[in-house]
């Protein structure tokens, strides 16, 4: 795929970059993402491995405005809803950030009580091409919901 | 149609959604619920609502994320409250959800159950009220004879407690009241009921509602009453019509006891009055037996008397068991306008025991008097069974006599001191004087010395002859003089009670 290698670098570089005392919002204009919310992981749930692997979901309560946000994982975040309306889905990008440090949180080490960053991310142009939709979209992974993507940037 | 339309918190204590249970949004009281509107599964898509709940049929995993995405459309749609199928837990977003969106969230394991009877409250309350008053008739047609039998079948009709209360909110059969719904129902109440009064409703502080209809049959009047925790109006407006079916066959439960109880009173009326004239035959005795009395022995007679309307009959129970709590183990037989007693004892009792025996009788009273008027007078301790007559003749007069005494509690023994001595003494004290001079006021200084008049008649047992030969006076003068009395005096000479107390006065004016 054209491109990702460069892609990867230059969000590596503008991640490297950041101060940890920069803004949610600063984060997210930096990395080129949406602002999702900024709050506390209030419930990790997994449903454990009679499903696919890494299967569950968290909920994380914006800090300011209470929203509650949803995330369903598979072994990567899948889909983000905000006060129960999907907002976001593969194939775009959802990231979970450590709130002081700005690292990165996998779907098997995020816990309860977490403080995070969820920002949604635009995947690569390539798979928002109509046949390869239906192989990365919410459906593939067994979410009975429509891919809904980011604007394109 | 709003107008029909019960909260959240009514609907959750009403009979038809016992298994609906909170997952989340709870809120006190609640919306109001105008109706019911379906939807297939959670992936559904719910059209705008006002106010109405959104009944989910299908909803397997109440952890789903598509739960969460309901909630929001139910909430952006305009429903009251949503019920998914099943009561299993919701996740934890999902709750946060319905609490960002104060949007009461129930489970239910039968959620068209729960559907069909909001819509049949909300709109079809006439449905709601045959059905129950045919359920009612049905199951009183198949209710056993007892009063409480007919309580509990109307309890599990209406799926409510309901009680029979007396005209003082006292529970008299079913489930008691708590205190302060009791104050709070006798205050609107009427102390009267009237039969084609309409059925009452008591709007309680708490939001319970009490609804009470008058049951009447022989007897004081009572109230047939049943406690609905919540305002559903179909209901409200369904119970009053359930009780009024039910409340004649209370009525009827009612006067039969009513009637066991008197036939009950006679038999001993009718044994004591037996018992009263001289030695008893052998078939008195077997009744007295068959009865549980104990004729030889000693007895100390009690003389229980009532002031004001009292239910004798009635009220036999209450002194039965006030002498049972003293540890008295009493007869009590209901004559007139009060009760006598007696108690025997298979030895004659020292004057200790007596002493004490009289200590408890008037801790008897102290009981009664919480209810009953009364006054009280105690017998000497006699033998056999013509000693019953005696003792009680003698608690009868010490009763007379305590009735006007409140100094003395209205009680008085006869113990050792003979009763005679006993009226003399009391005649000579300055409380009685005015008294007795106040009684015969009305006839001092009338023509034809009615005061003496009066004595003798007395004197000689209200004997007109004897009266006309002790004063020299011919017969038909002594019965004009003494209609005159009765007239002046305004009181009747064939009652004992006040035949006493004129005696006594006649004998302290004229000493």
């Amino acid at each position: 795929m054209n491109g990702s290698l460069a892609r990867a670098l230059a969000l590596g570089r503008a991640h490297a970059s950041l101060s940890v005392t920069a803004s949610p919002a600063d984060v997210a204009e930096a990395l080129d993402g949406r602002l999702l919310g900024c709050g506390r992981v209030e419930e990790v749930a997994r449903y454990g491995v009679q499903q696919a692997f890494g299967r569950g979901n968290l909920c994380v309560v914006d800090a300011e405005s209470r929203a509650v946000i949803r995330i369903e994982t598979e072994n990567e975040y899948l889909m983000a809803m905000v006060d129960g309306e999907p907002v976001v889905s593969t194939p775009d990008l959802v990231c979970v950030l450590d709130r002081r440090t700005l690292q990165p949180i996998a779907v098997d080490t995020i816990r309860t009580g977490d403080e995070v960053l969820v920002l949604a991310l635009p995947g690569p142009e390539w798979w928002r091409h109509d046949e390869r939709l239906g192989h990365v979209g919410p459906r593939a992974f067994g979410l009975t919901c429509d891919p809904l993507l980011l604007e394109a940037s | 149609m709003t107008g029909l339309a019960p909260t959240l918190a009514a609907m959750l204590a009403s009979p038809g959604w016992r298994d609906v249970v909170v997952l989340g949004g709870a809120q006190e009281p609640g919306p109001e619920l105008v109706g019911s509107r379906v939807l297939m599964d959670v992936a559904g898509h719910p059209s705008a609502m006002a106010g109405e709940l959104l009944v989910v049929l299908l909803a397997s995993d109440h952890t789903d994320w598509r739960i969460d995405a309901l909630i929001s459309r139910a909430s952006a749609a305009g429903a009251a409250a949503v019920l998914f199928a099943g009561v299993e837990p919701l996740g934890r977003g999902a709750q946060l959800l319905a609490d960002r969106l104060q949007l009461p969230v129930l489970g239910s394991p039968d959620p068209l159950a729960a559907h069909e009877y909001l819509n049949s409250v909300t709109a079809e309350p006439d449905v709601v009220r045959a059905a129950l008053v045919l359920k009612a008739v049905t199951a009183l047609r198949r209710t056993e004879a007892g009063l409480e039998s007919v309580l509990s079948t109307t309890s599990a009709v209406l799926d409510r407690p309901v009680t029979l209360a007396g005209s003082d909110g006292g529970t008299l059969a079913g489930e008691p009241l708590e205190g302060s719904e009791r104050a709070d129902l006798v205050a609107a109440l009427p102390a009267v009921p009237v039969a084609w009064a309409a059925p009452y409703r008591v709007d309680l502080p708490s939001g319970a509602v009490l609804i009470a209809v008058s049951v009447l049959g022989a007897g004081p009047a009572c109230w047939l009453v049943a406690r609905l925790p919540g305002v559903v109006p179909a209901e409200v407006a369904a119970v009053p019509a359930v009780l009024t079916v039910v409340a004649p066959a209370v009525g009827q439960r009612l006067a039969l006891r009513r009637l066991e109880l008197e036939r009950d009173a006679r038999q001993r009326t009718s044994l004591l009055g037996e018992l009263l004239h001289g030695e008893p035959s052998e078939a008195t005795r077997r009744r007295a037996v068959d009865l549980g009395w104990q004729l030889d022995g000693w007895h100390t007679g009690i003389r229980i008397g009532a002031d004001g309307q009292v239910d004798v009959a009635g009220r036999r129970t209450d002194v039965v068991e006030a002498f049972d709590a003293e540890g008295l183990q009493a007869v009590v037989v209901e004559q007139g306008d009060g009760w006598s007693a007696w108690i025997t004892a298979f030895s004659e009792p020292t004057a200790n025991e007596v002493q004490e025996q009289a200590a408890a009788i008037r801790r008897v009273q102290r009981r009664l008097v919480q209810t009953v008027d009364a006054y009280v007078g105690v017998g000497r301790v006699q033998p056999g069974p013509s000693g019953i007559a005696t003792t009680l003749a003698e608690a009868g007069d010490a009763a007379g006599l305590a009735r006007g005494r409140p100094e003395t509690g209205r009680f008085l023994h006869v113990d050792r001191l003979g009763l005679a001595q006993l009226l003399l003494a009391w005649t000579r004290t300055d409380t009685f004087q005015p008294a007795a001079r106040a009684l015969l006021a009305p006839i001092e200084g009338q023509p034809g010395d009615l005061v003496t008049t009066l004595t003798v008649y007395l004197d000689t047992e209200s004997s007109l002859a004897e009266t006309a030969a002790v004063l020299g006076i011919h017969r038909n003068t002594v019965s004009a003089r003494i209609t005159k009395i009765q007239q002046l005096l305004a009181v009747d000479l064939t009652n004992p009670n006040e035949r006493l107390a004129l005696h006594l006065a006649c004998r302290t004016t004229r000493d």
